[in-house]
């Protein structure tokens, strides 16, 4: 195990930056997800950790070593990819073997098959060593592909996107699977996806890429309930969350939330009072999340009327989609059923857990 | 000509009786489907779902008039259209790759279906302003399609096939280039499309979510065989088979093999590891008229039906906790129940640690039981 650190990193194709001035500290053990859409430079990034490119500015460290572009023997980092690569022609036992046998490592084959064994053990796939792939399940090639790795006694564990090519199913599956294993790794590990549901589920620290560029660094808590902007916040829920843009109106001392027609007024947490007076902001943004909106059939005091034109059965859940005034909204319960045709409904919004931005996107926080 | 927009023009009824295709691959005969009958309302949004192979894209490619028919027929709006060339049955396509024409532009490719037709400018361009800008492509119309992504490609298909009058649309999984924000957005225009306008859709995909999201009923297909026909409602919450509640569900219903024994006016299910034990009674979405005790049988209950609870009752099992997630809007919970593993849908952001004990309440109301050699729900 080791920690991983990445001071000022930069990496350019040409002339064009794909990673910009980029900081990361991962510390030792923990799971670190490098998370963000196409094109974020996620991939970039593990590569040049790994060593398979070059760094055009900057450093990383992987414990004391600095990396060198291809000299990954010298750093000990075991890179997983999207499938799974076992050799179909050998057992469990030599697939996971195989790695220990390079003649670089000189080890005896007493070493070489205690190591496999308490791999093995602790993944849970002593009972597998003499089946060939095939005869295994896609949740126990996962292991042997993660055993194959462990072997080898890595400080890090690259994975870029390692669950991408499963279908949804089994994808959700395996990120169980490997959710239950992360535990046992002892190690380091760096894992790229774009899927957020991976990233909540697996991190302990998600950093958020866009572009090249480092969004936000927190655990999944953090990103989810407390993001730094627009941006972060779009990229964690789905459906995403509703922006809904309007003003901050001033009544009895009191501040509310109104959409610029004020069809949608609701009031705004005490703590963001200060920050709202200091900034001096009119115009901002609602972020509400789908989950906070509740659909109510009668009319109440917080009750806001809006028109729904579109229902969607999701199974366990319903999603709304609604219109008020000038604004549209997504709604989903867990209840509630299915509307045959276009309907006027009541909605409430849980005001505290309502996220505002100002004009260039950031989250305006308490104090 | 008419001068209309995308409103409905014609009635449509698909109906299909015992049709079947065979083909021959390495002088074998594979039956890919395998007698199908059903019946597509006029005006209904019909989804067909399945796992790839199930047969679900060669049905709708026999109504399409691409595939000859090996048995059987389908008719449209009570004509037979057997023998009926693709460009006689008066159906319009969308595919998954997107069959464009690269010379042309953007503009040029969806309005081509009209040009054909020699139908005024007028219309169509009114036709093909509301048509971009229900798929967003408005900004795209002067682009040749080898310059648009995936997605945009995908939705120029879907709009040369929303453009047409016809009697049916036919779409094979025409979202599935796109990532899963604009599937949404698409996603929602299209059925809001279809709720103005009734037009007769028949929708192939792979993706249950989208086919409990857009149909009116949906056709569950598996080994060339309709497992179920219904309302997405029905499908999920009355699955006729073991497939079917396999299928449709994320996460997936939860299986515990076991037996009923009589209990009262109903009756006892016990695991085969004798760690769980639930009475079943009339309540239930099962409930066998007679069983011989210690019959086997499968339950069936859905993550979201099971849920952590503090004191024990008769619905409840006590569960070891394997692994739990915290996934923003939901939390999902693996437990384990002497040798069974339930998959619980749980609330985010609960303090949970991997081992610890839990007891757990499962919704007597959606208990569902399954013949284990049948397969189906009893």
């Amino acid at each position: 195990m080791a920690s991983v650190s990445l001071i000022n990193v930069t990496k350019k194709y040409g002339r064009i930056p794909a990673v910009s001035q980029l900081n990361l500290e991962v510390k030792a053990t923990e799971f670190f997800v490098i998370f963000g859409p196409a094109g974020a430079g996620k991939t970039s990034t593990l590569k040049m950790i790994a060593g398979l490119e070059e760094v055009t500015e900057g450093e990383i460290s992987i414990g004391d070593t600095r990396v060198r572009a291809r000299a990954s023997d010298e750093i000990d980092v075991a890179m997983i990819f999207e499938t799974y690569a076992l050799y179909p022609h050998f057992t469990v036992f030599e697939n996971m073997a195989f790695p220990l046998k390079s003649k670089y490592r000189k080890l005896d084959s007493a070493e070489i098959r205690s190591r496999v064994e308490d791999v093995s053990r602790s993944l849970e796939i002593e009972g597998f060593l003499q089946r060939y792939p095939a005869e295994l399940s896609g949740g126990q090639k996962q292991r042997v592909s993660l055993g194959r790795a462990l072997v080898r006694k890595p400080r890090v564990f690259l994975m870029d996107e390692p669950l991408s090519h499963l279908d949804a199913k089994l994808r959700h599956q395996m990120r169980r699977e490997l959710k239950k294993l992360r535990n046992k790794l002892q190690t380091s590990v760096i894992f790229v996806t774009h899927d957020y549901m991976e990233a909540l589920s697996l991190a302990d620290r998600i950093a958020v890429l866009d572009k090249g560029r480092l969004r936000q660094v927190g655990t999944p808590d953090e990103i989810y309930l407390a993001p730094e902007d627009v941006f972060v916040a779009s990229l964690f829920g789905q459906p995403r969350i509703n922006l809904v843009e309007g003003l901050v109106l001033n009544q009895n001392d009191r501040l509310f939330f109104s959409t610029t027609d004020g069809a949608i007024v609701f009031p705004i947490p005490a703590g963001l009072r200060e920050c709202l007076e200091r900034s001096n902001l009119e115009k901002i943004t609602a972020g509400i999340r789908p989950t906070s909106i509740q659909i109510i059939r009668e009319q109440s005091p917080a009750a806001v009327r809006v028109w729904s034109f579109l229902s969607e059965d999701t199974g366990s859940k319903h999603l709304y989609y609604m219109r008020i005034g000038e604004t549209s909204l997504t709604g989903i319960t867990e209840s509630g059923g299915i509307m045959e045709k276009p309907e006027k409904l009541f909605i409430s919004v849980e005001t505290e857990k309502v996220l505002y931005f100002d004009h260039a996107g950031k989250r305006i926080r308490e104090g | 000509m008419r001068e209309r927009g995308l409103e409905k023009a014609d009635m449509a009824e698909i109906r299909l009786e015992q049709v079947r295709k065979d083909y021959y691959s390495r002088k074998k005969k594979i039956e890919a489907v395998k007698g199908i009958d059903l019946c597509c309302r006029d005006g209904e949004f019909m989804v067909f779902l399945g796992p790839s192979g199930c047969g679900k894209t060669t049905t709708m490619r026999m109504i399409a008039g691409l595939e000859p028919i090996t048995a059987g027929s389908i008719f449209v709006d009570g004509k037979k259209v057997n023998d009926l060339a693709a460009g006689e049955r008066n159906v319009a396509l969308a595919f998954e790759n997107y069959a464009l024409y690269p010379p042309l532009t953007t503009r040029e490719n969806i309005a081509f279906p009209l040009k054909a037709k020699k139908l005024s400018r007028k219309v169509i361009e009114s036709r093909l302003k509301e048509v971009a800008s229900l798929l967003g492509l408005e900004e795209v119309l002067d682009r040749n399609p080898g310059r648009l992504g995936g997605g945009q490609q995908q939705m120029v298909s879907l709009a040369r096939c929303l453009i047409r009058d016809a009697a049916v649309y036919l779409m094979d999984e025409p979202l599935s280039h796109l990532d899963s924000d604009q599937r949404f957005q698409v996603r929602m225009r299209l059925k809001t499309l279809h709720q103005k306008t009734r037009r007769t859709i028949i929708y192939v995909t792979h993706d249950q979510q989208e086919a409990l999201a857009l149909a009116d009923r949906i056709a569950v297909m598996n080994d060339g065989r309709l497992q179920q026909l219904d309302t997405p409602e029905n499908i999920y919450s009355r699955p006729r088979n073991f497939f079917v509640a396999d299928f449709i569900g994320e996460p997936p219903m939860n299986f515990i093999a076991g037996s009923l024994f009589h209990e009262g006016n109903g009756f006892r299910f016990q695991s085969e590891d004798k760690s769980l034990s639930l009475p079943v009674r009339a309540h239930s979405l099962s409930l066998p008229q007679e069983a011989t005790d210690g019959e086997s049988v499968i339950l069936g209950v859905r993550p979201e039906d099971i849920s952590p609870v503090l004191s024990s009752s008769e619905h409840s099992v006590e569960v070891v906790v394997e692994v739990y997630e915290s996934l923003g809007e939901e939390g999902i919970l693996e437990v384990r129940c002497g040798r069974n593993v339930l998959v619980i849908l749980s609330k985010p952001r609960l303090s949970l640690r991997n081992g610890q004990r839990l007891t757990v309440s499962i919704n007597p109301h959606k208990l569902v039981l399954f013949n284990p050699q049948t397969e189906e729900r009893l």
